[in-house]
């Protein structure tokens, strides 16, 4: 019987390396080729296999490219140019995005969080440029849809960012979303203006980014103060 | 041979879950469900066919085991399914979920391998001390039916040639409860991370350790030995969570989720289950805790909270919510949505881990110098990767840590602890398996 020489526990006969910290058995009085039995046979229980995401990925493709398929076939057969896509493409289009939005995170569920968002929110973007591109007017894409979309990809990537960070106590994190959405609202009303062409000065987004300022500034105070944090646990307890 | 015996789907006798188990039906899924593992090693190589019969023998005095569990419109109910289930050569990756069509239906495994007869139950079935009381009945079984060996039987080996007692079968939990019932509201504890295990793999390690050394250090710092089992488990968590970078969680208490049996408190004999629970541990937020101050922390929550009354009204709350009238009309698809939501916010989120001890074990002498060891495991919890479990037998302590995470940190600190304290421990444990699973 040997110890292990990193955490001086004996080492069961069986035992060729510890169990507790791997460091390999070497004994000199014993034989390398000692062979003691197991206290656990050398067989597993296998059970009923799930899909893989592999297997997954190919029904959800398969279950996409179904409708599609049909409705590209009836439009290319029923439209009144023959072989020429009209409506179908916007059906093409949503069932590209909604395959963006299924497959990457069954291929790629490593991927961070928000690299995830960022790219659903570019499928998003791509839709509509197909949509524009189809009734042939790119003017309410370019000036308000995409930066609309854009904005709102950028608040959902920073939002999940501060979600996940472990660095930040949950106060801080509620703190930081709502300077996140009181600048959103703020690219808002830029957007909007902008797309109407006579933004000058903010008006109804003070409104909402006040409010949500002050609350974010409260927060980060109250976070900072662990004394007033247990006082208002305590009087708010539920 | 006796003609056997079989029941028409109508014929079927059928039981009501007991309070405890109303839970398990409800979290278990196909990759989870509550297992927990007995074992007896013997002396001599296990012969499958005379365990067969043995078991087939034992299961006529625990007809509560040999069930499946059913879905009512109201409640989950229990079945009674004709026969024994397979016997099977042990593995090296036990207390997965229990495969119905695999079990012929039934909610225990029994396997076998060379000296070994290993046991797995749903907890739906009973807990340890039920489980503990099979196992020592089917040995017995065995040994009368291998050797000719007249064990004598009692309480907790039951003889298999009369029927079971109806308070074999009951459900204690209504039977004990009060009136007033307690509140489950309990702060969330530190939870161990870690790299995630192959998700048909638990790693389990087994200290070896004499008992007369443990409870002697127990003995020294004036607790017992579960107290003091408890107070190093929470001392090795304590060093892991003193390296936790994540501010939230390092701030959090370490509890201990540690059984408790009601049998002996309440005078119950069931074989269901009928055990409780509290929740030790320290609040690291508030400074250090040596090793004694930490058992004796322990002993003092177990002591406030191990009383019958203490007891008796933390169940009691369960046994009430169960036989609320209005409860009891809800569809149980609606039952399971809200218990589900309620087992996450109050089950394994309230402790870090648990220690199961089920004390020292005595077989009669006919008995013993057949049975050379007895093991105790814990299959996964629902949120907590790493638990403990302990036997004492004879003269020695068999520690079992089950663990669903790779890093074996909780055990390494447990029982190099031990050793510094001048308890000497083997080991042993089931890794070089691991590999079977690539």
């Amino acid at each position: 019987m040997s110890y292990c020489v990193e955490c001086g526990v004996k080492l069961a006969d069986s035992e060729k390396s510890c169990p507790l910290c791997n460091t390999r058995v070497i004994n000199p009085n014993l034989p390398d080729n000692h062979d003691t039995a197991r206290p656990y046979p050398s067989s597993v229980e296998r059970q009923m296999r799930g899909l893989n995401r592999r297997e997954l990925a190919w029904i959800v493709l398969m279950m996409l490219l179904l409708p599609v398929g049909a409705t590209l076939i009836i439009d290319l057969l029923t439209g009144t140019e023959s072989f020429k896509l009209t409506w179908s493409v916007y059906v093409l289009g949503a069932g590209a995005m909604l395959g963006v939005w299924t497959l990457m995170p069954i291929m790629f569920p490593k991927i961070k969080p928000y690299l995830h968002i960022a790219v659903d929110f570019l499928a998003i973007a791509g839709f509509l440029a197909v949509i524009a591109f189809q009734l042939g007017d790119w003017k309410w894409c370019t000036h308000i849809a995409i930066p609309i979309t854009a904005a709102t990809g950028v608040l959902a990537c920073v939002v999940a960012l501060i979600v996940r960070a472990k660095v930040l106590t949950p106060m801080t994190k509620a703190s930081v979303v709502c300077a996140s959405l009181g600048l959103y609202i703020l690219a808002l009303e830029v957007i909007i203006d902008f797309s109407q062409g006579w933004f000058s000065q903010i008006s109804w987004s003070i409104y909402a980014i006040v409010p949500l300022l002050f609350l974010s500034l409260l927060l980060f105070y109250v976070s900072r103060k662990p004394g007033l944090m247990d006082e208002l646990k305590r009087r708010l307890f539920v | 041979m006796a003609k056997k015996e079989k029941h028409t789907k109508k014929e079927r006798k059928w039981y009501r879950l007991d309070n405890a188990a109303t839970i398990y039906p409800v979290m278990s899924n196909r990759s989870w469900m509550a297992m927990f593992r007995l074992c007896a090693t013997l002396t001599e190589e296990v012969d499958k066919d005379i365990l067969e019969e043995a078991l087939r023998s034992t299961v006529t005095r625990f007809p509560t085991m040999t069930v499946r569990v059913r879905r009512g419109f109201f409640w989950h109910y229990l079945e009674h399914v004709d026969g024994i289930p397979p016997v099977t050569l042990d593995v090296a990756n036990p207390c997965l979920p229990v495969n119905k069509k695999e079990n012929n239906g039934f909610l225990f495994r029994v396997r076998y391998y060379k000296c070994r007869i290993a046991l797995e139950f749903f907890h739906v079935l009973t807990d340890g001390s039920g489980g503990m009381c099979f196992l020592k009945t089917l040995v017995a079984e065995y040994l009368r039916l291998r050797y000719g060996t007249d064990v004598p039987r009692g309480a907790t080996i039951m003889d298999c040639s009369q029927p079971p007692r109806p308070e074999e079968l009951e459900d204690s939990f209504p039977k004990f409860s009060g009136k007033v019932p307690l509140a489950r509201g309990e702060s969330k504890a530190y939870h161990l991370k870690g790299t995630k295990e192959h998700k048909e793999f638990m790693n389990i390690t087994t200290g070896i350790i004499d008992s007369a050394a443990v409870a002697r250090k127990a003995k020294e710092i004036g607790v017992s030995v579960t107290h003091y089992l408890c107070a190093v488990l929470i001392q090795s968590i304590a060093d892991i969570q003193r390296k936790d970078r994540r501010r939230g969680p390092r701030k959090k208490p370490i509890k201990i989720c540690v059984p408790v049996n009601l049998r002996r408190i309440f005078g119950s004999s069931t074989v269901r289950n009928f055990s409780s629970y509290v929740n030790p541990g320290i609040e690291r937020k508030y400074g250090e805790y040596s090793l004694a101050e930490t058992a004796k922390i322990v002993q003092h929550q177990m002591g406030l909270e191990t009383t019958p009354q203490h007891l008796r009204a933390k169940f009691t709350a369960n046994v009430q919510a169960e036989t609320n009238p209005l409860i009891r009309m809800v569809p149980l698809f609606v039952k399971i949505m809200i218990l589900q939501i309620v087992y996450r916010a109050t089950g394994d989120v309230q402790t870090t881990s648990t220690i199961s001890n089920l004390g020292i074990v005595n077989l009669p002498e006919e008995m013993e110098n057949h049975v050379e060891r007895l093991d105790f495991q814990l299959g996964p919890l629902f949120q907590n990767k790493v638990t403990c479990a302990a036997v004492s037998y004879k003269d020695k302590l068999y520690i079992n840590f089950t663990r669903k995470l790779r890093e074996s940190d909780v055990e390494r600190g447990f029982f190099t602890r031990l050793v510094e304290e001048g308890i000497p421990v083997t080991i042993e444990s089931n890794m070089s398996e691991r590999s079977l699973m690539e």
